[in-house]
């Protein structure tokens, strides 16, 4: 997975889900944004994708834009996805970077390169999406000790959060490259409007109003980001995929048990299993179910399912295009999706779970 | 229309000019930057797949992006050996250039086996293999998956022969022995030729336990600490304990029927 130097020609599937009419709010969202269109409209067999993306377009944060540009570049190079990448690279050239320093960046060579924050936040990044093994908080405290502020870290953290969710989607729907926005970077024309586009795209950004709770499953991740409004979008995404109607419960939280074993994050993986056996599973099937993949107290579809976020940790662009595919066919476009969004989320929160003291 | 604001209208039209000029000079720049970056790129992407085929994916792209390190590093791995039996008559029975056809029909149908049960095949030795599972990431299924990919191994060996047997070939017959233990893992060689592979006595004992297949009559052996954690829907007969070369107490094994 990841660091591909070639991604731009990386094998890349052509889209299988079927184009459904999208939802008014999104559709609207989407033009306004003058992005993410493909994740909004090729998404519609399982809406909140599209919804947790607009959410994550419009929310703002205290981290520099530089930083979450940065972040957003380095996950979707990580994660292999070539729809994100796309998207992504444009946006640092949007912010200003050079096309030397976003070569270097290509290149992993963020070490010889850019400013020391911005050499620290591609590390960080670096570590957190490929998880191999799950940074610590040795990694936080070298953050910390060049400035950054623990609610900085913390967004960071969220943005790695959505982007290892949205570059999977991304990549599992084999979402077409946005040739409309790529062209921002690569034509003339582009490059003229290039700054009203940043302005437009930071004026959308806005803090949601209203009470909230971090309270729900998964909690201490949420509290974790502290009273934020990374926390509450974190909250809001982590909702929206447990509350999304086609999969029990209990298949989404034994999905997120195995990522947090594969991951291990110790918290993630009890809070799971327990979410699991009180959403009806019994505790002997769960325990053989996360250990195993199978128990005579899961269903069949569950094995796939389990077998499908495991593999969706760590994998190979094509193959795992191949893999999502059949999981849609096997289970239905509306509970294939789902299966597919809830793994990617898996993805993002157990890595957003290092950030527990 | 003033003369001031005539002077302002052209260096406002100079200002446009020359944003415009700087903007199709950055184009072209970059048009110019990517076509040499795609040449190299493509280069590049030649000898990763070359590479690739020497190492696992997850070791070329470590390599590409650290370099070579060459310290050693102790890892807790479940190691899977495999060997062909009766292997030297053969040997003895076909022409070279169809027992390396053979031969490299069989490592294929076996490397599809690991590698889609989440192993790493680390080399092949003559007419062996040694594959290795959580050497390159954390795994909390390696047993697990290593007696799967066991039972892969036997399914696609099967199938294998028939297309031998098509052939006119001989069948082909292996053993298989699983252990789980510490290892040390990194490139091991001169600077001239190195290799990354796994060195130390969970390596010795997984090649001893596939030797131990001939002796209990079975094709697949495992031992206590490799069938730790495995799917309990999995058959299991227990071997009697056995003494093997560099051990002092006899090791206590298990066939996996199935």
């Amino acid at each position: 997975m990841g660091l591909d130097p070639n991604i731009a020609e990386a094998p890349w599937a052509a889209p299988y889900l079927s184009r459904r009419p999208m939802d008014p709010e999104l559709a609207w969202a989407a033009q306004r944004l003058l992005g993410m269109p493909h994740m909004m409209r090729d998404t519609a067999a399982a809406p909140w994708i599209g919804r947790a993306s607009l959410a994550w377009r419009t929310l703002p944060l205290g981290l520099d834009g530089d930083s979450r540009d940065l972040t957003e570049f380095v996950c979707a190079q990580e994660n292999g996805c070539r729809y994100c990448y796309g998207i992504a690279r444009t946006m640092l050239a949007v912010a200003g970077f050079s096309q030397r320093r976003i070569a270097a960046l290509e290149a992993s060579a963020q070490d010889a390169e850019g400013s020391s924050r911005q050499a620290a936040v591609a590390r960080f990044v670096r570590q957190l999406a490929q998880s191999n093994p799950r940074p610590a908080r040795a990694e936080v405290q070298e953050l910390l000790a060049i400035g950054f502020s623990e609610r900085e870290v913390g967004e960071l953290a969220t943005t790695v959060f959505y982007n290892c969710f949205g570059n999977r989607v991304g990549t599992f729907f084999a979402l077409p490259p946005d040739v409309a926005i790529e062209n921002l970077e690569r034509s003339f024309w582009g490059g003229l409007v290039r700054p009203m586009v940043r302005r437009r795209l930071l004026r959308i950004r806005r803090s949601k109003s209203g009470a909230w709770s971090p309270a729900g499953p998964y909690q201490a991740v949420v509290e974790a980001l502290g009273d934020t409004d990374a926390a509450r979008f974190v909250r809001e995404v982590l909702d929206m995929a447990l509350s999304a109607p086609h999969l029990p419960a209990r298949s989404k939280h034994l999905m997120i048990a195995v990522v947090a074993r594969l991951l291990g994050c110790g918290y993630c993986d009890a809070e799971s299993r327990r979410l699991a056996v009180t959403n009806g599973a019994s505790e002997q099937s769960v325990e053989e179910a996360v250990a195993t993949f199978a128990s005579p107290g899961i269903s069949q579809v569950e094995e796939k399912l389990l077998a499908f976020a495991r593999d969706s940790v760590r994998y190979q662009v094509a193959p795992m295009q191949a893999r999502a595919k059949a999981l849609v066919h096997d289970l239905g476009e509306e509970h294939g999706a789902e299966a597919i969004g809830v793994a990617a989320v898996a993805n993002g929160l157990v890595r957003l779970g290092m950030l527990i003291p | 229309m003033s003369a001031g604001a005539a002077a302002g209208l052209t260096v406002l039209a100079v200002a446009a000019a020359a944003g415009l000029l700087a903007a199709l000079g950055q184009t072209l720049r970059l048009r110019r930057s990517e076509r040499r970056v795609g040449a190299a790129q493509a280069e590049l992407e030649r000898l990763q797949k070359a590479f690739g085929r020497f190492v696992p994916a997850e070791v070329a792209e470590d390599v590409a992006s650290r370099g070579v390190d060459r310290r050693g590093q102790l890892l807790e791995v479940t190691v899977l050996f495999a060997d062909l039996q009766e292997f030297t008559q053969l040997s003895e029975q076909l022409a070279p250039a169809i027992l390396v056809e053979v031969l490299n029909g069989y490592f294929e149908a076996m490397s599809s086996a690991i590698s889609s049960n989440h192993g790493h095949v680390g080399k092949f030795i003559g007419d062996g293999l040694m594959a290795f599972f959580g050497a390159l990431e954390a795994n909390p299924w390696a047993n697990n998956d290593a007696a799967h990919a066991a039972l892969a191994m036997r399914a696609a060996l099967a199938k294998y022969n028939e297309t031998l047997k098509a052939r006119g070939c001989p069948s082909l017959k292996f053993g298989v022995g699983i252990h789980r233990g510490a290892a040390i893992a990194g490139f091991i060689g001169s600077q001239e030729l190195m290799e990354y592979t796994l060195i130390g006595d969970t390596v010795n004992t997984a090649a001893r336990i596939e030797a131990l297949t001939r002796k209990h009559g079975t094709d697949i052996l495992l031992t206590q600490d490799a069938r730790v954690g495995i799917d309990a829907r999995l058959r299991l007969t227990e071997r009697p304990p056995t003494l093997v070369k560099g051990k002092r107490e006899p090791i206590v094994t298990f066939a996996l029927e199935g």
